[in-house]
C-alpha cells in the first residue's frame, strides 16, 4: 500500500546515473525552442531547425520498435509530416517540445503494428537487461534469468512494457516519461514500482 | 502453447548517425505537407470509441442520451459494474438540486498572499500565478473558489468517485480530505501559470488509533481525463495535538511527548529568528504618502511657511504654493475656543511624512493639532502624477528586496523542514518502541479522533484528495435489492458506508450484485429513487444479514422527506438506529 516509500529506496541507486543522462531540459532552453515553435506555427519552412534538431532521435526511437531501417524511416516520416500538420494545435506548457514528438511517434508505431497485424518489436542490449535483473533481485545464470524475465514481460500490457522500455532499455529519466506519457514523474515512479512487482510474480509463477 | 505479444530483439546492431541522416530531406517532407490535405480531425492519443461516435447514425446519437441519462437504463442487466459506472458522468452529482458551496477569496493575482478559511486551512498563493486560456498572465483581482469534502456524504453528495486504479488493482481510497480549487476573473475561468503552485494547509478529523503518531496519507489529483486518480506526492501530514495528553497518561510517554514539544518549539523558534534577522537585514522601502485633495468643507489652516522652518517644510512650501492644511483623523479634538485666539506664534514638525504636529502658542498656552497637508487645484494633479511614478519605483523596490529574500528564505524553511522531520522521525521510532514493549495494554490501538493539517503542493485547479489505498478482504454476497417490499430496482448505483471507513463505495445495483462489507462494522447502504429521495438500509439491518448464505436480498426503505439541502441529506444518513 505505501510502495511509494519503497521506490525510492529501490530506485535510487540507478537514478544518479540514468538521471546525469544530457535529457532533461532547462526552462530557457524551452521557452527559446518554443519560439522557434511559433515561428513555425507561422511559417511551416521555419520547423526545419526543429526537424534538424530530433530527426535523429525520433528516428533511433522508433527503430527500437520496428528494427528494420525502411519501417523506420516511413514511420519517422509519417511522424514529422504529422507534427507539421498538428503544430498550429500545440500550446506550450512548461514540457519540452520532443514530449509531443515522441508522443507522437509512439502513436504512430502503434498505428503501424495495428495496420501489419505483426508482433510489436522490443529491443533490448544485456546490460539493461542486467539493470532490469538487479531491480528485481534475481540471481542464477544471466541466460536463464533473462530469457525467464523476457517470457515474464510477454505478458504485460503495452502501456506498461513502454514504460520499462523507456525507463531500462532507453535509460529516459522519470521526469521525461513523464512528459511523454502526460503523467507526473511521481505517478510514472509508482507505476514502474509496481510493474517490477508485477514482472517478479510473473517469474515466479512460470517457474 | 502460448502465443508471442512481442519480439524481443536482443543485442541488434543500432544504426549510426550516417546512416539516420541518409533518410533525413526536409524538402521532401515540406513539399509532401504542402500538399497533403490535414488529416480528419482527431485526437493525439486514439479512443476507438470517438470513432464509433463520428460514424453512428442519428437513432444512435439517440440511444447515446438515453445510454448517459441518470435513472434506469432498459437494456442493460448484462453490463458489469465498470461498464455501468463508465456509461455514467465521471463525476456525477447524485441529487441536482443540492449544489455544492464553494467559498470565495478575493486575490490580487499580482501579489499573491496567505488565505485563510474559518475552519483554519489555508491557501498560500505566490504572486503571478494566474494566466488566461491564452496563456497571458492575469493581472489584478482573480475570485479563488474553494471547498472542502470531509465525510461520506459530502463524497456523496459531490460524486466524485473513491476509486483508484493502479496497474490493474482496483483500490478503494479513504480520505482525510478532499479540497476543490478553481479561480476566475469577470466570471472566466483561469488558470495556474505553468510551474507555480499554491500550497495548501487543509485542516480535517482523522480515526487513528490512539498512539498513532505518524498516519500515513498520499495525495492525489483526479484527471477527468484518464477518469482516474493520479497520485502525486506524500501527504506532509500533522498531528494538531488539540488533546494534550489523550493517550499518554503514562509517565515515560508523556515524558517522550514534552521532549519532542519542546524539540520541535527549539526549532521554530530558531527558524523564526533567523527569518526575523533575514528580514531585516534588506530595509523596506519607503511608501511613499498619497497627496490629499483639499476639501473645502473641512476645518483647515493657512499657514505660511517661513525662512526659519524646517528643510523638509521649506521644501514643501517651494514645491507647493497653495497648501492648506487639513486636522487629520488622526488629531486630537480641538479645542473650539483656540479658534478665537490671537496665537502669537506656531511650531510645525513632521510627524511621519503624511502628518504634521501644529503647536499653536500664545504665552504660556499651548493647543496641539495634528494636521495634514491638502493642494488643490494643478498642483494636487502634478502631486498625483509624482506620487505615481514614486508609488511604481516603490514596488519595483519591493520586489527587488522579494526576491532578494526568497531564494535564502526558501533555503531556511527547508533546512527547519528537514530538522522537524527528522524529530518527528526519532519520535515515532521512539512510541513505536514504547508500543512493542507494551503490546498487552488494550488502549493502544483503540481509535480516536485527531485533528491534522495535512501540507501538500497543489500546481493546478481541479480535485486533490488526501488519501491512503485500501484493499479490504470484506465478506462477499450476492445482492438483490427491493424497495419498499415492494418495487425491484435493478440497474440503479447503490452507496455504500463503512463507519470505520472515512470513504463511500459505489455499487451496480442489479440482480445477483456482489456487495462486500465488513460484517464486524456499522454498514450503511441507500440509493437515490426516481423521486430524488433516499432510500436506506440501515446499519441494523446489515447486522440481522444471514452470513451464513451467500445471497440476500436489500430491501431499501424510501425516507419520505424532501431533500432540498445538505442538512436534509445528513438527517437521513446517519448511523444511529433507524
Amino acid at each position: 500500500m505505501f510502495s511509494n516509500l519503497q521506490i525510492s529506496r529501490t530506485l535510487a541507486k540507478k537514478t544518479a546515473r540514468m538521471e546525469s543522462s544530457n535529457k532533461t531540459v532547462s526552462q530557457e532552453a524551452m521557452q527559446a525552442e518554443w519560439q522557434e515553435v511559433q515561428a513555425a506555427q507561422r511559417n511551416p519552412a521555419l520547423f526545419k531547425p526543429l526537424y534538424d534538431r530530433y530527426f535523429d532521435p525520433i528516428y533511433r526511437f522508433i527503430f527500437k520498435r520496428t528494427a528494420d531501417e525502411n519501417t523506420a524511416a516511413d514511420v519517422c516520416s509519417q511522424v514529422f509530416l504529422k507534427a507539421m500538420q498538428k503544430l498550429h494545435k500545440y500550446e506550450y506548457k512548461g514540457v519540452p517540445f520532443s514530449a509531443w514528438l515522441y508522443r507522437i511517434a509512439s502513436n504512430e508505431v502503434a498505428q503501424h503494428y495495428r495496420d501489419t497485424q505483426k508482433n510489436r518489436v522490443v529491443s533490448v542490449e544485456d546490460h539493461n537487461i542486467s539493470d532490469l535483473i538487479d531491480e528485481i533481485n534475481e540471481d542464477g545464470d544471466f541466460e536463464k534469468t533473462r530469457n525467464k524475465m523476457l517470457l515474464a514481460m510477454n505478458d504485460l500490457k503495452v502501456g506498461d512494457l513502454t514504460l520499462i522500455e523507456m525507463r531500462f532499455f532507453e535509460q529516459r529519466p522519470f521526469k521525461e516519461i513523464a512528459e511523454i506519457l502526460d503523467i507526473t514523474e511521481s505517478n510514472a515512479k509508482v507505476k514502474t514500482y509496481r510493474i517490477l512487482e508485477k514482472i517478479k510474480k510473473l517469474m515466479m509463477k512460470n517457474g | 502453447m502460448k502465443k508471442d505479444i512481442y519480439n524481443f530483439k536482443i543485442n541488434s546492431p543500432q544504426p549510426s548517425s550516417e546512416d539516420i541522416a541518409k533518410h533525413k530531406d526536409f524538402d521532401a517532407l515540406l513539399q509532401k505537407f504542402q500538399e497533403s490535405p490535414l488529416p480528419a480531425e482527431e485526437e493525439l492519443e486514439r479512443k476507438p470509441r470517438l470513432v464509433w461516435l463520428r460514424y453512428a447514425a442519428a437513432a444512435a446519437a439517440v440511444a447515446l442520451l438515453i445510454f448517459f441519462a441518470k435513472g434506469i437504463w432498459t437494456g442493460g442487466s448484462n453490463m458489469t459494474e465498470q461498464e455501468y459506472f463508465a456509461s455514467q458522468p465521471f463525476v456525477n452529482p447524485p441529487l441536482e438540486n443540492i449544489k455544492p458551496s464553494f467559498a470565495s477569496q478575493i486575490v490580487s493575482a499580482n501579489k499573491g498572499g496567505v488565505y485563510e478559511y474559518e475552519n483554519g486551512s489555508k491557501l498560500i498563493v505566490p504572486a503571478a500565478a494566474f494566466v488566461k486560456s491564452n496563456g497571458t498572465i492575469v493581472e489584478g483581482d482573480v475570485d479563488i473558489k474553494y471547498r472542502e469534502m470531509h465525510d461520506f456524504v459530502d463524497f456523496f453528495l459531490s460524486g466524485i468517485p473513491m476509486t483508484y486504479d493502479s496497474a490493474g488493482t482496483q483500490y478503494i481510497l479513504e480520505s482525510a480530505g478532499m479540497v476543490e480549487i478553481y479561480a476566475e476573473q469577470d466570471g472566466e475561468r483561469i488558470q495556474m501559470q505553468p510551474g507555480k503552485e499554491i500550497k495548501v494547509e487543509l485542516i480535517s478529523f482523522v480515526d487513528m488509533p490512539r498512539l498513532n503518531v505518524s498516519p500515513k496519507y498520499n495525495i492525489y489529483k483526479l484527471n477527468t481525463s484518464s477518469k482516474n486518480w493520479e497520485y502525486r506526492d506524500i501527504d506532509n501530514i500533522q498531528i494538531i495535538e488539540d488533546m494534550e495528553n489523550e493517550g499518554f497518561e503514562n509517565e515515560e510517554l508523556n515524558n517522550l511527548k514534552i521532549n519532542q514539544q519542546s524539540t520541535l518549539a527549539r526549532i521554530e523558534t530558531e527558524e523564526a529568528t533567523l527569518i526575523r534577522n533575514l528580514e531585516a537585514s534588506i530595509s523596506m522601502p519607503l511608501e511613499p504618502a498619497r497627496p490629499q485633495k483639499a476639501d473645502s468643507e473641512q476645518l483647515s489652516f493657512d499657514i505660511d511657511i517661513s525662512e526659519n522652518a524646517s528643510a523638509e517644510l521649506r521644501n514643501l512650501g517651494q514645491k507647493y504654493k497653495n497648501i492648506i492644511w487639513h486636522i487629520s483623523p488622526n488629531s486630537p479634538a480641538i479645542n473650539p475656543n483656540a479658534l478665537r485666539v490671537q496665537w502669537e506664534s506656531m511650531d510645525l514638525n513632521p510627524i511621519d511624512g503624511i502628518d504634521y504636529e501644529l503647536t499653536l502658542i500664545n504665552g504660556n498656552n499651548r493647543e496641539r493639532v495634528i494636521v495634514t497637508p491638502a493642494l488643490t487645484g494643478d498642483e494636487f494633479t502634478t502631486a498625483m502624477s509624482v506620487y505615481q511614478n514614486e508609488l511604481a519605483t516603490y514596488r519595483k523596490a519591493l520586489e527587488t528586496r522579494e526576491s532578494q529574500l526568497a531564494k535564502e528564505r526558501s533555503a531556511i524553511i527547508e533546512r527547519f523542514s528537514l530538522q522537524k522531520a527528522e524529530a518527528q522521525k526519532q519520535y515515532t521510532s521512539n512510541i513505536e518502541a514504547w508500543k512493542k514493549a507494551n503490546q498487552d495494554d488494550p488502549s493502544i490501538n483503540q481509535l480516536v479522533r485527531r485533528k491534522v493539517v495535512n501540507r501538500f503542493i497543489a500546481n493546478e485547479f481541479g480535485i486533490w484528495n488526501c488519501d491512503r489505498p485500501l484493499d479490504p478482504k470484506d465478506l462477499e454476497i450476492e445482492g438483490n435489492f427491493v424497495l419498499d417490499k415492494d418495487s425491484k430496482i435493478s440497474n440503479e448505483t447503490a452507496y455504500l458506508v463503512n463507519k470505520n471507513r472515512n470513504t463511500i463505495v459505489r455499487i451496480y445495483a442489479k440482480d445477483g450484485a456482489k456487495v462486500n462489507f465488513d460484517q464486524k462494522s456499522d454498514n450503511l447502504m441507500w440509493m437515490v429513487t426516481k423521486d430524488n429521495q433516499i432510500a436506506v438500509f440501515s446499519p441494523k439491518e446489515f447486522k440481522s444479514i444471514n452470513q451464513k448464505k451467500d445471497k440476500h436480498t436489500f430491501n431499501l426503505k424510501v425516507e419520505p422527506n424532501a431533500l432540498k439541502s445538505e442538512e436534509d441529506v445528513r438527517k437521513v444518513l446517519r448511523f444511529k438506529e433507524m
